[in-house]
């Protein structure tokens, strides 16, 4: 740990990340093409080809998967600003109201565990590894069951967390964000759940 | 186009400008390299401030499509009163703490911050980049710093309990 302005850690913190060697070569490589417009499409080839992660043919699976869901959705796409807004809105309104914990707990495990009565798996996930869990309740969201948990931040900043199962409804909802009579929401989908993150936009 | 020093050199500012955007580094990488692509298409040139700005429009077109409301609630006059600079005092930060802390800003107070501190940037210059009014780029130079000193602040008391 050391002692020093906060523009010099910020501009440390970054000086020290960079692109990793390989990244790095394959797009100087690139670059080397020539400066004429067909160096775009020449580079767009070979990043193409190029093995860059092993998850980017699992993630043309998963597109293909999500085509699916698309298109079984497509009749609620044209709703779905809307109907984020208005989860969003319960959301917020349920953070400000600020209801008590009613089941302790220190960690998504222990919360799960107590929670015997959710018809799905909560889950921790990585967005919210800067912050501590206090507990939550049983609740519910667009009709359905839903576990509502309080989180706290390094400074005391309260956050109220929802979870609930996917439904097609909600599929449209991932990565919207909305800010809401001070309130920030954010809302994301993974392992199956919808997760809604609610605090103050300050 | 320049030599490979040059490039390197760019496009490792543009990776660490898509870092501040996205605060992952795998993000990152993929709106660089995207942006670069378009670069060349475009004809090769090495500016960066092209290639940030393309940098910045995939980001948006990416992750921050689905966003509802942008709150950009500081007026003038509050950015006008943020032009005096904040006395720049030391603190105590390590960088796993600042990590955390940076994940728990807005993209756009990363943004404004890395711009400003890391790249040098001023506010008029930020403002040109981002589109925003300078008030605006002030205000959020201004919170995204009071938000990170809370949080280390935070973050050393309970180290040291």
């Amino acid at each position: 740990m050391t002692r020093k302005p906060l523009n010099d850690h910020l501009r440390d913190y970054y000086q020290e990340r960079s692109l990793r060697p390989e990244v790095l070569q394959r797009l100087l490589e690139v670059g080397s093409v020539g400066g004429d417009k067909s160096a775009g499409a020449a580079g767009r080839r070979r990043l193409d080809l190029r093995k860059r992660r092993p998850w980017v043919m699992m993630a043309g699976v998963a597109a293909v998967i999500g085509i699916a869901l698309l298109v079984a959705t497509i009749a609620g796409l044209g709703n779905r600003p809307k109907l984020a807004r208005t989860v969003a809105r319960e959301i917020a309104s349920h953070h400000v109201k600020q209801l008590a914990v009613e089941i302790p707990a220190r960690s998504f495990a222990e919360l799960r565990e107590k929670m015997a009565k959710l018809d799905f798996s909560m889950v921790a996930s990585r967005r919210l590894m800067a912050l501590r869990l206090v507990g939550g309740r049983y609740c519910s969201l667009r009709g359905q069951i839903a576990v509502q948990a309080r989180l706290l931040d390094d400074a005391g900043g309260v956050y109220t967390l929802y979870q609930t199962r996917l439904t097609e409804e909600l599929v449209g909802l991932d990565g919207a964000e909305a800010e809401i009579d001070g309130v920030r929401v954010q809302l994301w989908q993974e392992a199956g759940l919808q997760l809604g993150l609610a605090g103050s936009a300050d | 186009m320049d030599s490979d020093q040059d490039m390197a050199e760019l496009l490792q500012r543009g990776f660490r400008y898509a870092l501040s955007l996205t605060h992952d580094e795998s993000r990152a990488e993929d709106l660089l390299q995207d942006a670069w692509v378009a670069v060349l298409a475009a004809g090769g040139t090495s500016s960066k401030g092209y290639l940030y700005a393309g940098i910045r429009s995939r980001f948006i077109d990416r992750y921050r499509r689905e966003r509802l409301v942008v709150i950009e609630s500081l007026d003038a006059e509050v950015g006008a009163a943020l032009q005096a600079r904040a006395p720049d005092e030391a603190i105590l930060a390590d960088v796993a703490s600042l990590e955390r802390a940076l994940g728990s800003l807005r993209a756009e107070e990363r943004e404004a911050l890395y711009l400003s501190a890391a790249e040098g940037y001023s506010a008029g210059e930020i403002a040109a980049l981002t589109g925003r009014p300078r008030g605006t780029v002030l205000s959020l130079i201004h919170r995204g710093r009071q938000k990170l000193l809370r949080l280390l602040a935070a973050g050393n008391v309970g180290a040291q309990r």
